[in-house]
């Protein structure tokens, strides 16, 4: 009681038991309110750590020399004028973990750049990006740990050799022993379903293969990220597929954030919650892919068939165009930002004996083409 | 020790590549024998002529100065320029840059990877058929052994910061390949490909001593007379090349990974 008298100040020294209760009381309020701060510091920090990616008015300028025209090569030689291109421009965003997040762009849009920046390949001109809490820049051996790359056009493989060997190598480089490389190839071995080429020399493998391999092999150290620069590219459509469902696979079951850019929208649509649509360097779409889709479709193509034969074509009205026009089958697009469905439908029935209609939305492509385009 | 560990798994994996290439192996085991047979046949007759000596040196310890060059040359180190002069301009340089452990380090070990096994198996045939043919070199074995291993690790690191330096040149310059021209005849010429170094005029024995070119293949000489006196002297220099030529290295790395660019970024 004495020691505890001379935590609480000059009310224990009185003796009070009514006024020791009330001290008890008090000080269970001021360690609930303690707790309670605690708590939502640990939120806050769990919400900050939520974010696994963190980028911030980002760019990169590449500099180039240019001769002037009409002047001799002398001239050039000493006044060489120096370009800027801004491949990157003030970009900012962050990424969730677990999140699936495709980064697209046409050729040239800044896409790959950002990726190796990300990755710390790449020095920005400025900015500030903060990957799983580091910064590449800086802590670009830390960061290793953490991230996982495959870049579709070039391989991290060793030819001559089977595949474990090249998988044993990156284990070492990411400092697992020895019972640790061996267990997680053979997870990554079932998950990847790589059995059946596991011991062939790499360069005797498909491009399927081979792709599979590579992610695999990027994943040996289990990273909580894994930026993929198009994955599938050159690829024929199953081999893609096999790889969409794998990334899906890894996303769902070892929680791998996933970063990728493509050109082809299948894989977007199929793998990415997330789109950030890229250009001239700068975001020009950063929403879901759900809502991508539904907010800027504003094509719909109508699909007739007859009852009969389709013999005539009438004029139809504005917003609504032929794509297609044979006897069995009539294609038309209707803009919906100048006619309504229902009333395109309501034309097409009043000119064609119709027997069948189908309604297609715009697809993925054609809505990331007319972004491009109007950016 | 995880950074040994590393160094030694690649340099295994990279040897257990190059193995898989069994007849550029044969090919280069061939085209080292059809060099020294031509080599010693010349230098058998000029030794001949000029009675059995040249500036106090015979010709077995000649030879085995020789063989001992080529010995150091199928490590094949003087390509580690070229492999990242192709990794910059490829672009393959990202694939390793993201990694825990430095894309210097790993391309040493690359390189050393892929001519250990050659090297290994050139020296020992190449040994015996030199012990069989002209005899073993008259050396003092308690000095020649401990010295010829540091003389030929400390010249192999010194080739490795070289090469390395103007392969890091291809961050900045788009063609490394006269640079590399430059220095590989220089090191060739100081090192005793052509003329042994016991033969050289004072000048260019001089600079073969005191360059980092000739510092290279240190491990050539350790068989003539003159190593007894001078093996310290020639391994200090080895160090202090190969501190010197290691803080550059470390200045010109770190600049390098600012100044990459790569294709499509």
């Amino acid at each position: 009681m004495y020691k505890l008298s001379s935590y609480t100040g000059n009310i224990f020294l009185h003796g009070q038991i009514c006024a020791e209760s009330l001290i008890i009381k008090k000080l269970l309020v001021d360690l609930r309110a303690f707790f309670i701060v605690k708590y939502e510091i640990g939120i806050r920090i769990g919400e900050d750590y939520m974010k696994i990616i963190e980028v911030k008015n980002l760019s990169k300028d590449y500099k180039y020399k240019v001769k002037k025209e009409g002047k001799g090569f002398i001239y050039n030689l000493f006044h060489e004028e120096e370009k800027v291109v801004k491949a990157v421009n003030n970009i900012s965003f962050d990424v969730e973990e677990g999140e699936t997040i495709a980064f697209i762009g046409p050729n040239g849009a800044g896409k790959s750049t950002t990726i190796k920046m990300l990755t710390g390949i790449l020095y920005p001109t400025k900015g500030d990006i903060t990957i799983c809490g580091y910064t590449p820049i800086k802590d670009r051996n830390k960061l290793a740990y953490e991230i996982g790359t495959v870049f579709g056009q070039r391989s991290q493989l060793l030819p001559n050799l089977p595949l474990t060997e090249s998988m044993e190598m990156f284990g070492t480089m990411y400092d697992m022993d020895k019972e640790d490389i061996k267990k997680r190839i053979e997870e990554l071995t079932k998950l990847f379903d790589l059995k059946e080429f596991i011991k062939q020399p790499v360069r005797k493998l498909s491009l399927g293969q081979r792709m599979r391999a590579e992610i695999a092999t990027s994943l040996i150290h289990r990273p909580k990220i894994i930026f993929l620069d198009e994955p599938t590219i050159g690829l024929d459509v199953v081999s893609k597929k096999n790889l969409r469902d794998l990334l899906l696979k890894i996303n769902k079951e070892e929680k791998v954030t996933i970063f990728l850019t493509s050109h082809d929208t299948e894989d977007i649509q199929s793998i990415c919650e997330r789109c950030v649509i890229i250009n001239h360097g700068r975001i020009i779409i950063d929403t879901s892919t759900k809502k991508l889709l539904s907010d800027y479709v504003k094509n719909k193509n109508i699909i007739i068939t007859p009852n009969t034969e389709f013999i005539e074509f009438p004029d139809l009205p504005e917003g609504m165009t032929y794509t297609k026009k044979s006897k069995s089958q009539i294609i038309v697009l209707v803009d919906t930002e100048v006619i309504h469905t229902q009333k395109a439908l309501q034309e097409l029935i009043k000119r064609f004996d119709i027997d069948d209609i189908n309604i297609d939305n715009e697809s993925l492509e054609s809505i990331i083409r007319s972004i491009y385009e109007k950016n | 020790m995880k950074k040994t560990r590393f160094s030694l798994n690649i340099i295994k994996i990279f040897m257990k590549n190059q193995m898989q290439n069994r007849t550029n192996i044969i090919l280069d085991i061939a085209n080292m024998i059809a060099r020294c047979f031509i080599v010693f046949l010349l230098y058998a007759y000029i030794f001949k002529i000029q009675g059995g000596t040249i500036n106090g040196v015979d010709y077995k310890t000649t030879m085995w100065s020789m063989f001992m060059y080529f010995c150091i040359m199928t490590l094949n180190l003087r390509h580690l320029d070229n492999e990242i002069m192709s990794d910059v301009k490829s672009g393959n340089v990202e694939m390793f840059m993201n990694r825990p452990r430095s894309y210097l380090t790993l391309s040493f070990m690359r390189v050393l990877g892929q001519g250990l096994f050659s090297f290994v198996m050139i020296s020992i045939i190449g040994a015996i058929i030199m012990i069989i043919s002209i005899g073993v070199p008259s050396v003092n074995p308690v000095l020649f052994i401990p010295t010829l291993i540091l003389a030929l690790v400390l010249g192999q690191i010194l080739a490795l910061f070289i090469y390395g330096l103007i392969g890091l040149l291809s961050f900045y310059i788009q063609d490394i390949r006269p640079v590399h021209w430059v220095v590989d005849k220089l090191i060739m010429v100081l090192g005793g490909s052509y003329l042994p170094i016991s033969m050289f005029p004072k000048v260019m024995k001089i600079m073969a001593y005191a360059s980092p070119f000739g510092a290279i293949n240190f491990a050539s000489s350790t068989v003539y007379d003159s190593w007894n006196t001078n093996c310290y002297k020639m391994i200090g220099m080895q160090i202090i090349w190969i501190l010197v030529f290691g803080l550059i290295l470390f200045f010109v790395y770190k600049k390098s990974k600012e100044k990459a660019m790569i294709n499509g970024g």
